[in-house]
């Protein structure tokens, strides 16, 4: 037998430890910020970059990919190393993805408030950082395959598998949801158009909650919470289980965010029927971690990191039992576009996340600087403020978001809507926002009591660079008297790991070329009376993109009949085919926008822009005053229309070389008369004009054919 | 709707993938132990109560489980006449982590 001595990398893991705890702060105060901006809109002090809308993206990209992604690559750098019984296949390549991970935490936190956005929920980044995700990401994935290729233990521990998982699945996701036709360095639009953007977004979506959420975490809890509990996972097979149906069911489970929309009643049942199966492994996998601690439960009085951990597999019980429970179109009906999803992700983000990344922590520090933690009583009060801050989190808006829903679609006895107001609904739970904010600051001098016991800790301690380890090399068993020895030799080794990245590249150069050609055909409408954005609006419509409008306002009228008296007639699939993104929403804090064309004039516009409470008392929309005075960004036109029409927008060739600038001309001319006739002076060549046109617009294509109503 | 079949032709590339890798695990005797595995992951460990250990004993730990893992590595190719043999080796490992567990 051939002992190997090696090293463990402990410097990648300190390095993505601290990257953790930075960027949780970081993504942590943005939330609170944006909390505050709920109830108070002047938060913002009037200054564009820190509006809600900008740092909504900032907030939520913050916390997923770099507070939960470098907790995610923290994790599996200490464990992989441990359970492949090698060091990373590279230290370059692990650098590589420490310093491009940041590197691209740092263009979202400065392109986001500057508005260069996609707007696609948890993809907002513009296309040269989405490039870098990929190359980072695909420089993990390398690393990740070349240290199981080269490792000492035959055996994949069940970890290994859920972290393979997160690898190949987001690498798809990103690049099928990514296909974006640039229109300058920091402006694409999507190559899918209305309902198809949808779903594709949402496929991708769901997914990323799935896969960089949940997989890679349900993976480091598999390795973390039995050393820190001393003793085996419950049921191994049960783990095996959980992992083989979870990678088989989540990937399906998509459409469920879009339930009662114009997607097609097929699709959603199918999302719908798989949110619910998921129930299944979820609650084996939060069983098997809970039932580990059988008879150990006094360990748990004692240790932090497993007061965390229990209190995060928990969490992951209850999101993963709400999850399918909301993707039941009854439940949903009620659920969607309000709070409730927003108490349901932070119940999720909080508890299972962060507590568990909290966890790791508080176990990782003592290791790596080879201590004792340097103050138990602290991690406690951090556990106590922690649980107190989701509480208050989350109840106050689970109350909101019930309250909402229940008030938009309550009717008088004479069968008229009994908050015809949508303000009305808002006004109610200003209250519960307050008191989101009092949770938020809980959980965030937490996490700050932690950053503190933690650099204490490594301030006592002495940091062991590398671990030493001994470990026989494992034997080629290819040559093994087997029968299936031809497959062995394929799968195994070296070209298990070729195969996939094959595979890999396979996907990925058939997306490249299959999805333009299918699309271009798909986008010829349906509805005749539907036709392209005016030059003008388009660039109204990148204005709406920019400030993230649709991070409180839908455009998705659902057919009940509690929509449809409030905001008109229910949306239709064929009215979206030039919308390049999609921009239905996810989430109402004002109206939706749907069919706002007309139904105010110019110049209520104008002042709701400027004062939003000057024409709503009591709203909470901040205002936008700079649209007032900034110039509309007329020189990218060209390029903008010239990318549209490669996505498929039918604009005559030529069009953007002149036509487009006459038409854009008149149509701001129109405006500005307008907006006179409203007693309100503006020059053409502001942003305001522009997207107030887009507003004008919005839903009057069929609104204007078939039936002539008067707008009101 | 065309989108739909990208995205069915992607989540099934996907699942594919994954079948093709649940075929080899299962072919290759991933899973044909199903206990010692648990187990191991709470060895090879180098925790900080462990520090005080002298190397040597560490040494002798890493070693140990080794030895057995060998032993399992041959009977995976002589599948029956030793199976007997594997759980034998299986049912002593708990007594090594659970030590270990002992002390921290």
């Amino acid at each position: 037998m051939n002992i190997e001595t090696f090293k463990y990398d402990n410097r990648i893991v300190r390095a993505f430890a601290i990257a953790t705890v930075i960027w949780g702060i970081v993504g942590m105060l943005v939330g609170l910020l944006a909390a505050v901006e709920l109830f108070f809109p002047g938060a913002n002090l009037n200054f564009q970059f820190i509006t809600f809308g900008r740092i909504r993206p900032l907030h939520t990209n913050a916390v997923i990919f770099a507070f939960v992604g470098n907790g995610m690559f923290m994790g599996i750098y200490y464990s992989l190393q441990r359970l492949c019984k090698a060091r990373m296949f590279s230290d370059f390549l692990s650098w590589f993805n420490f310093w491009g991970w940041q590197l691209i935490i740092v263009g979202a936190a400065l392109t986001l408030p500057l508005g260069f956005t996609t707007s696609k929920e948890y993809a907002e980044l513009e296309w040269p950082i989405k490039v870098a995700i990929a190359i980072v990401w695909i420089a993990f994935s390398v690393n990740l395959f070349g240290t199981i290729v080269k490792r000492r233990e035959k055996h994949m521990y069940v970890a290994i598998w859920f972290f393979i998982s997160t690898a190949v699945t987001i690498t798809v996701l990103h690049v099928v949801n990514s296909m974006t036709m640039p229109a300058g360095l920091f402006k694409s639009y999507s190559m899918y158009a209305g309902v198809q953007d949808a779903l594709v977004q949402w496929w991708y979506g769901h997914n990323a909650v799935a896969f960089f959420l949940t997989t890679p975490y349900l993976g480091l809890m598999y390795y973390f919470l039995p050393k820190a509990a001393g003793r085996p996972i419950f049921s191994y097979r049960l783990s095996i289980i959980h992992f083989w149906a979870l990678v088989f069911l989540y990937i399906w489970a998509g459409p469920h965010h879009l339930l009662y929309t114009a997607l097609p009643d097929w699709a959603q049942s199918l999302g719908m029927v798989f949110s619910l199966m998921l129930i299944a492994p979820s609650w084996g996998g939060m069983l098997n971690g809970l039932l580990t601690l059988r008879g150990a439960w006094d360990k748990v009085r004692q240790d932090p990191v497993l007061k965390f951990m229990v209190a995060a597999v928990t969490a992951y019980g209850m999101a993963t039992l709400e999850g399918p429970l909301m993707s039941i179109k009854t439940v949903n009906s009620l659920s969607h576009y309000t709070d409730w999803t927003i108490a349901h992700v932070h119940g999720g983000g909080l508890g299972w996340n962060g507590f568990l990344t909290f966890s790791m922590l508080y176990y990782l520090f003592p290791r790596l600087y080879k201590t004792q933690l340097w103050s138990t009583k602290l991690a406690n009060y951090h556990f106590w403020l922690g649980m107190l801050g989701i509480i208050f989190y989350v109840v106050p808006i689970y109350v909101a978001g019930i309250t909402e829903g229940l008030m938009w679609k309550q009717f008088n006895k004479d069968s008229f809507l009994q908050y015809p107001n949508f303000l009305e609904s808002i006004v109610q739970v200003v209250p519960m926002f307050r008191l989101r904010s009092i949770g938020g600051t809980l959980y965030l001098l937490g996490t700050l009591l932690m950053a503190y016991n933690l650099y204490r800790t490594a301030k006592a301690g002495r940091f062991e660079p590398d671990t030493e380890a001994q470990a026989p090399a494992l034997e080629k068993t290819a040559e093994a008297p087997h029968g299936k020895y031809s497959f062995h030799r394929l799968l195994e080794g070296k070209p298990m790991f070729f195969t996939v990245l094959a595979i890999l590249a396979i996907l990925v150069g058939g997306m490249i070329e299959i999805i333009p050609m299918f699309l271009i055909q798909a986008n010829v409408p349906t509805i005749a009376s539907v036709k392209p954005y005016t030059p003008l609006e388009v660039l109204g419509r990148d204005l709406y993109i920019r400030e993230g409008c649709l991070g409180c306002h839908s455009q998705m009228i659902r057919p009940f009949r509690s929509e449809t008296e409030r905001y008109g007639d229910y949306s239709k699939a064929g009215e979206y085919v030039y919308d390049h993104p999609f921009l239905w929403g996810s989430e109402r804090k004002g109206p939706d926008l749907a069919r706002e064309g007309g139904r105010y004039p110019d110049a209520w516009h104008f002042n709701h822009m400027d004062d939003p409470r000057a024409t709503s008392p009591g709203s909470i929309m901040p205002r936008y005053s700079w649209l007032l005075t900034q110039k509309l960004d007329r020189e990218s036109l060209p390029a903008r229309l010239a990318a549209l029409r490669r996505v498929g927008v039918p604009y005559p060739a030529g069009f953007e070389n002149g036509p487009a600038q006459k038409d854009l001309d008149a149509q701001a001319a129109k405006v500005v008369a307008n907006l006179k006739s409203g007693s309100v002076t503006c020059d053409p060549d502001k942003e305001i004009v522009a997207l107030i046109a887009y507003l004008q617009r919005l839903g009057t294509d069929i609104k204007s054919a078939p039936v002539t109503t008067a707008a009101n | 709707m065309s989108v739909v079949i990208i995205l069915m032709l992607a989540s099934l590339a996907v699942g594919l993938v994954f079948v093709g890798a649940f075929v080899w695990s299962v072919r290759s005797g991933q899973y044909e132990d199903t206990l010692t595995p648990s187990m191991r992951v709470l060895l090879d460990d180098t925790t900080t109560t462990n520090v005080p250990q002298t190397s040597k004993s560490a040494v002798s730990q890493v070693s140990k489980p080794a030895e057995r893992a060998d032993q399992r590595r041959a009977a995976d190719w002589e599948i029956g006449d030793t199976a007997g043999l594997e759980t034998g080796g299986t049912l002593q490992s708990p007594t090594a982590p659970s030590a270990t567990a002992l002390k921290i």
